[in-house]
């Protein structure tokens, strides 16, 4: 084969492969002309370009190698000769079986004379640097030795024996029979209760070692076995033998056979195990031991482990899972990841355990558990009753550690992502351009220099930003700024350092203050945000003057930030000016174009006059976006789905807004579940909303569950999204469907509400709204009382001429209707049908009913022209429609979380 | 930097480094993974990066960059296979007393011929293109992805895209023919 042929064929299909029919074959006829061996090289390349029979056994090719290591695995124990026989005899021992092969050779169980017993013994596999096993089998039998508890398996004797083959070692041992701790707990059906009193007998071993200066490095269930009843009673031989009882339930650590000494052994274990070398089974490694530095090594990692097993007894889960991971993703994920924690996987772990697990699986060792024996006094703590002394993870620990690792995680303060997110971009775009420069270096020689000093340049940009926000993360240490810091204390504090510290540097400058708007403006500071953000384009415009990508993303990002502080117009003409340079790019960014589209999309339909207009500009953006095929695009096609559906509810197209919430709800989840996004629970609500909205009240309610189900998950019970949510819940429970299951949703928001908020709040007056008309529907209205007049005299006081409490009034009033207390209750109902009726929202079943009784009332106190009238006007209304009047988020109390948002869904980025 | 010498051509600076990565990768292979549990397959990623991991922390500091690690150890895995492949072969062809049924055969030694013919169509295509040998290379035995193959030889991901399609088409044809 010819190097010429071989390209000349490659570069004809490449050429031609993405042709087809006609045009294929002139190019085809162009390319090769008379040459028809290369015409019919290049033919025989296409019929196999793309899925047909060969080329799929080549694409089998990159399972091969898997296939083939793992033979290789397999065999490589016949490299070394071992003696295929059992040996009949080693020291005093008579050799009756093989049990296994540990990490260092054979072992068998074997019959000891004298003392008379079954022992386990290990057999040093002759093969290797010989001096240097020699050398850590002695080390092993002489830290076991030292070690007695019985909770770890005894060694009896080390000994040494000359044999035909040469030297043999063995370690002679307890014999352990039973099963590793998880299939005991498992087998035997442990409770929760149970597995904690094993797993602190496990602690209470591991103690031990610790006491004597011996880690275990490779903790495990494997490692951890447990003797059940009846292999207790077999575990020694002969009657007059000297037994060592094992009581059934006691757990045996075995293995110690990587553990090294913490104090003067450093040294020797050093050598022995290899810097670097990873020891232990991954799952159960702790950060440290991952990293492979055996001086960061301490008890504490023991405690990691130890950890590590506590979750897995309790969940039947790793808190990491590294199925199908690349060992180097595993070690990034040990390291870096937040552990699952308990309570996600059982809801019923959630408290004290969940903080005690995570409390032993802490990333840096100094805030873990700093013996297995504060573990297990946390859970004995735990099984008493009393409180622990872990205590949960500090708010701002959290937030701390979650920009320590740059990552997004939901359920955090979104604030503090994006000030995260946006350096991260920053940066991103800084090392991009260094990038390039590189590239340009190589591309052009003689100007090799100057590119590299540019990239260098760019470089150290990017290390500016870094370096800033870390200034600003430096600052706001929570020692020194109490228990309570804010991050907006610490973001204030450094900013006025901007200068200072990037002054020189302006496009690091610009890049933190685009940051630092982003993040100003997740705090709600739009204003600040706004100055911001324009210091930041101003800077952007100077830097790089007339239509460039950044200067679009920065017109875009600055939509939402100028809308949100009040500045609409100006947020319309930045979006639109960013639509114009999408389309003035070369090539046009497409991506930011649909992106200018349904950010204007969202302004224009806030106002009535240009609602058309945003309607359709937002379905010309999800119409772009459905075509883009990134992940990206996608979820922006989700969101502006979702948009879309809020703006046609205004409009009260409400069969197109189903449809198109229910779009969005499905491109969410074609991205599966571990992609959460923050609307996705949104349009969730949407759909339950909108179904509500349509009458279709059993299709309705399991978005709604749904949404609060992935509110919960994700945001976890307390986050005010969630209880929103599931009051949203209560309330449609409470119109449509079950009011029983409305009492017992409300009564769960009010105990959350009564916790958190200020007494006064409209939200807890909202939920006592509720539950008491829930109580009044199903006719406790002694119960309902309390709870009615009490949010009758919040909203009284703090918004009486609000359309919302004109409800409040007409429910308190018919609860005293129904009471018997007539005088109390003829004024509210009067003020509250009158309040209702001026707002022409009256035409309701509350509406109807509290009017009702308030004629009745009328006319027995003798008014009767009041009651005639109200009575025809009355009944002179259409029909109730639908049920709106109940459902639609406006007409609930206010800040209900009911969707579709009311807000335009203005995006933040690309 | 040896990064950069590889970068540029300068194959010896890889061949320097190849019997290190080689013999990590062996003993991994033979080592570690005799005594997985199940559940725990092996697979070339796995022991690259693992071996990556061990070999970052040698003294002398030579593995700065990852992508060049990675370059190296597909070449190491592709020999440490083919070895393998090529040993096994022999010894079912060297008669061993057991005898399997065909289909079993079959599916056996499948794996085994197309890693040697594999192995051999690399050797050509190394002489005529090296750079389509070395996308080859690292796709197959060191499970890397495209994207991260046009990251190591410093080309875009389109270029990469277009060599791989017409070296797979080409790889197909061969295969076929053999």
């Amino acid at each position: 084969m010819s190097a010429e042929r071989f390209q000349a064929a490659m570069k004809v299909f490449q050429e031609v492969c993405d042709l087809r029919g006609d045009a294929r074959d002139a190019a085809l006829e162009r390319a090769c002309g008379s040459d028809a061996e290369l015409r019919a090289e290049v033919e025989a390349l296409l019929q196999q370009d793309g899925g047909q029979t060969q080329a799929l056994r080549v694409d089998a090719m990159i399972d091969a190698p898997q296939r083939l290591a793992a033979e290789i695995a397999d065999d490589s124990g016949s490299d070394i000769p071992t003696d295929p026989t059992l040996p009949k005899q080693i020291g005093q021992y008579r050799i009756l079986r093989r049990i296994g092969e540990g990490g260092m050779g054979m072992v068998y169980e074997a019959r000891q004379q004298s003392p008379r017993r079954t022992v386990a013994i290990k057999v040093l596999r002759p093969s290797g640097n010989w001096s240097s096993l020699q050398k850590r089998f002695e080390h092993e039998a002489y830290i076991l030795g030292r070690l007695q508890h019985p909770g770890i398996a005894q060694i009896y004797e080390a000994g040494r024996e000359n044999t035909a083959s040469g030297d043999r070692l063995y370690l002679v041992m307890e014999l352990v029979r039973g099963r590793d701790v998880m299939r005991y707990c498992e087998t035997q059906s442990l409770s929760v209760r149970q597995r904690i009193e094993l797993f602190i007998r496990i602690c209470d071993a591991v103690q031990h070692a610790h006491q004597k200066a011996v880690i275990h490095r490779d903790l495990k269930p494997a490692n951890i076995l447990v003797a059940s009843d009846e292999s207790a009673l077999r575990t020694m031989g002969g009657s007059s033998a000297p037994t060592r009882i094992i009581a059934p339930g006691q757990p045996k650590i075995l293995d110690f056979g990587v553990a090294r000494l913490t104090d003067s052994d450093l040294q020797v274990t050093t050598v022995q195990t290899g810097v670097g070398q990873l020891i232990g089974t991954l799952p159960y490694m702790s950060p440290e031991q991952v990293v492979g530095d055996p001086a960061e090594v301490d008890t504490r990692a023991d405690v990691y482990s130890l950890g590590v097993i506590l979750h897995e007894l309790l969940t039947g889960q790793l808190p990491h899972d590294l199925r199908n991971r690349s060992m180097l993703e595993a070690a990034r994920i040990i390291r870096e990841e937040t552990p699952a924690r308990l309570s996600t996987v059982n809801r019923a772990l959630r408290g004290d355990l969940d903080t005690i697990v995570g409390k032993a699986l802490e990333k840096e060792k100094q805030r873990r558990y700093q013996s297995a024996a504060e573990l297990a006094s946390d859970l004995r703590s735990y099984l008493d009753g009393a409180p622990i002394a872990a205590r949960r993870d500090s708010r701002w620990y959290v937030v701390q550690k979650t920009l320590r690792r740059y990552q997004l995680v939901a359920g955090l303060a979104a604030g503090l992502l994006v000030l995260a997110i946006g350096s991260a971009i920053a940066m991103g775009v800084l090392y991009q351009r260094a990038n390039a420069a590189a590239q340009a270096a190589k591309l052009e020689a003689k100007r090799a220099g100057e590119a590299e000093a540019y990239a260098k340049q760019q470089m150290k940009r990017a290390e500016g930003v870094s370096s800033f926000m870390q200034h600003v993360l430096h600052s706001a240490d929570a020692r020194a700024m109490g228990r309570d810091a804010k991050i907006i204390d610490a973001l204030n504090y450094a900013t006025g350092k901007i200068d200072e510290l990037l002054g020189k540097e302006p496009e690091s400058k610009a890049a933190a203050l685009f940051a630092l708007s982003q993040t100003y403006a997740d705090f709600g500071e739009y204003e600040r945000a706004a100055g911001y953000v324009k210091e930041a384009l101003r800077l952007q415009r100077e830097l790089q003057p007339g239509v460039t990508d950044r200067t679009a993303n920065v017109l875009l990002n600055m939509t939402p930030i100028l809308s949100n502080a009040g500045q609409r117009q100006l947020a319309i003409e930045a979006s639109e000016e960013g639509l114009r340079m999408a389309r003035e790019l070369t090539p046009p960014n497409r991506e930011y174009e649909a992106w200018a589209l349904s950010n204007l999309g969202a302004l224009y339909a806030d106002s009535p006059e240009t609602i058309d207009r945003g309607e359709e500009y937002l379905r010309k953006s999800l119409e772009m976006r459905e075509t883009i095929s990134n992940d990206d695009s996608r979820l922006s096609a989700a969101t502006a789905a979702n948009t879309l559906a809020s703006l046609l509810y205004r409009k009260r197209k409400y069969e197109e807004a189903e449809a198109y919430a229910l779009r969005s709800v499905e491109l969410f989840e074609a991205f599966g579940r571990d992609q959460f996004h923050p609307i996705y629970p949104v349009a969730l609500n949407s759909v339950g909303t909108l179904r509500a909205e349509l009458g279709k009240f059993d299709a309705a309610r399991p978005y709604l569950e749904k949404s609060l189900k992935v509110l919960d998950e994700k945001y976890g019970r307390e986050h005010p999204q969630t209880m929103n949510a599931l009051v949203g819940l209560a309330q449609f429970e409470r119109v449509h469907g079950d009011p029983n299951r409305a009492e017992v949703l409300y009564r769960e928001a009010l105990q959350y509400r009564e916790r958190v908020g200020p007494p006064n709040h409209p939200q807890l007056s909202q939920v006592k709204t509720g539950l008491g008309a829930t109580l009044l529907k199903l006719k406790r209205f002694q119960d309902a009382e309390p709870l009615l007049r009490e949010a009758y005299e919040v909203r009284m006081a703090s918004a009486p001429r609000e359309f919302t409490t004109s409800l409040t009034k007409m429910q308190y009033g018919l609860c005293l209707y129904h009471l018997g207390r007539r005088d109390d209750a003829l004024p509210i109902l009067q003020s509250g049908v009158e309040q209702a009726r001026a707002a022409e929202r009256h035409n309701t079943f509350l509406g109807h009913e509290a009017a009702d009784a308030l004629i009745e009332l009328m006319e027995q106190r003798g008014e009767k022209d009041y009651a005639a009238e109200l009575k025809a006007h009355m009944r002179s209304l259409p029909p109730i429609p639908g049920t709106n009047a109940v459902s639609v988020p406006a007409a609930s109390a206010p800040a209900s979380a009911s969707a579709p948002a009311s807000a335009p869904i203005l995006e933040k980025a690309p | 930097m040896l990064l950069h010498a590889m970068r540029d051509g300068d194959s010896s600076a890889a061949g320097r480094l190849l019997p290190l990565v080689y013999a990590e990768l062996r003993a991994l292979a033979s080592r570690r993974l005799r005594d997985q549990r199940v559940g725990h397959t092996l697979q070339p990623t796995a022991l690259v990066h693992e071996a990556f991991l061990k070999l970052v922390h040698q003294p002398d500091g030579a593995w700065n960059d990852r992508a060049h690690f990675f370059a190296v150890a597909a070449s190491a895995m592709r020999s440490i296979l083919a070895d393998h492949a090529r040993r096994r072969a022999a010894a079912k062809r060297g008669g061993g007393s057991e005898r399997i049924g065909l289909d079993e055969a079959a599916v056996g030694t499948s794996t085994e011929y197309d890693v040697l013919q594999i192995d051999e169509l690399l050797q050509q295509l190394a002489q005529v293109d090296p750079m389509k040998h070395k996308i080859v290379e690292m796709r197959f035995f060191a499970g890397m992805t495209l994207e991260e193959i046009a990251d190591v030889l410093s080309v875009s991901k389109t270029t990469i895209e277009s060599e791989w399609r017409a070296t797979r088409a080409w790889l197909a044809v061969k295969l076929k023919d053999a």
